[in-house]
């Protein structure tokens, strides 16, 4: 990449590399950045936050251990990637219903930003 | 209602559409403006596509000027509230945008190799499994500061700031520097010079980025 530009990268990166940045693209998004609501929001959305975030780095587990050759994966139920089931966090949007707890389904969520599961995007 | 990507020091905006191919506008004046789409409700799915939206924006201003990125999810109701909120902290983005400027944001994260039990002589003395774990653990967290301490030495020197980011994984290290344009290359020289010399653990730069990490700190109330 040239010194002078920033070109896009996280869409043209190879995949792979892609995979491996995205866990950084997206906890930069999520935690950095200029915030202008003190309580942005996410008392209520820290679940679908955590999905974003796992999903991305169960995505890139493997990436990571294939580039550096090291076990991150302590072989859980969570992060063993043959038992687990990628769908259940959705396949176009994170948060899907399979996880949603009832704690999110409230009427707050409505004028939330982060309303993962309903219209918009 | 708006979404907000960026504070920048310019009104230009870059050809690129914004979230639901919303095309971008700008609200501001005198130096400082904040770069904003229309939206009919303030709600997106906190999907992949709608993440690097975002992000394409602050890249393509970016490529421009220096920039101030939002966080994801920043919405304002019309464009007097954004320019109420500018007016606001008008001296904090100011400031901020001169200390971004012509830099930006480097990842290096290091991820310090387990260290196999016979090999800690700490342990030996452990004579409960718990206790060895503790023990095991906290020669982890000694051997992932001796390691950081060692990767920021050069790299400061190449930054004009740095700051850590949190991180999940335990034995690792994950900091953010600050890094003027013409640096990018000798710094990414710097980290895989280290990767090669650090024995102990694998050592990565990711980026460039917007600069995330480096922006004022505060909120509108």
């Amino acid at each position: 990449m040239t010194p002078g530009a920033v070109r896009d990268p996280t869409l043209r990166r190879p995949v792979q590399a892609r995979d491996v940045a995205l866990v950084d693209l997206i906890d930069r998004l999520l935690d950095g950045g200029v915030v202008i609501h003190g309580d942005i929001t996410l008392a209520v959305a820290d679940v679908d936050l955590l999905y974003v975030g796992l999903r991305a780095l169960v995505a890139s587990v493997n990436t990571i251990e294939e580039k550096m050759g090291v076990r991150l994966s302590a072989h859980s139920d969570v992060l063993d990637n043959d038992r687990l089931d990628v769908d259940a966090f959705g396949s176009d949007s994170l948060g899907s219903d399979s996880v949603r707890s009832d704690a999110l389904d409230s009427d707050a969520l409505d004028s939330d930003p982060f309303h993962s599961g309903g219209a918009g995007g | 209602m708006l979404y907000v990507y960026a504070i920048s020091d310019s009104p230009d905006r870059p050809e690129v559409l914004g979230l639901q191919d919303a095309a971008l506008s700008a609200s501001g004046g005198k130096g400082l403006f904040a770069i904003w789409s229309e939206h009919e409700e303030p709600r997106l799915g906190a999907d992949e596509a709608a993440l690097l939206k975002h992000e394409r924006v602050v890249e393509a201003l970016l490529e421009k000027g220096p920039v101030l990125p939002m966080r994801f999810g920043s919405w304002m109701d019309d464009p007097a509230a954004v320019l109420e909120m500018l007016a606001e902290r008008r001296s904090d983005f100011e400031l901020g945008l001169e200390q971004v400027r012509g830099a930006v944001e480097l990842g290096v994260r290091a991820l310090v190799h387990e260290e196999p039990a016979e090999r800690v002589p700490a342990l030996a003395g452990a004579d409960r499994p718990g206790t060895a774990y503790m023990l095991a653990r906290l020669n982890d967290e000694k051997r992932s500061e001796a390691i950081a301490a060692h990767i920021h030495e050069p790299l400061r020197a190449l930054s004009r700031a740095s700051t850590s980011r949190k991180t999940s994984l335990s034995g690792s290290v994950n900091t953010a520097y600050l890094v003027d344009r013409d640096d990018v290359d000798p710094f990414r020289a710097a980290v895989q010079k280290l990767d090669q010399a650090v024995e102990d653990a694998a050592i990565v730069c990711t980026g460039p980025w917007p600069p995330y990490s480096f922006t004022p700190a505060g909120s509108t109330p």
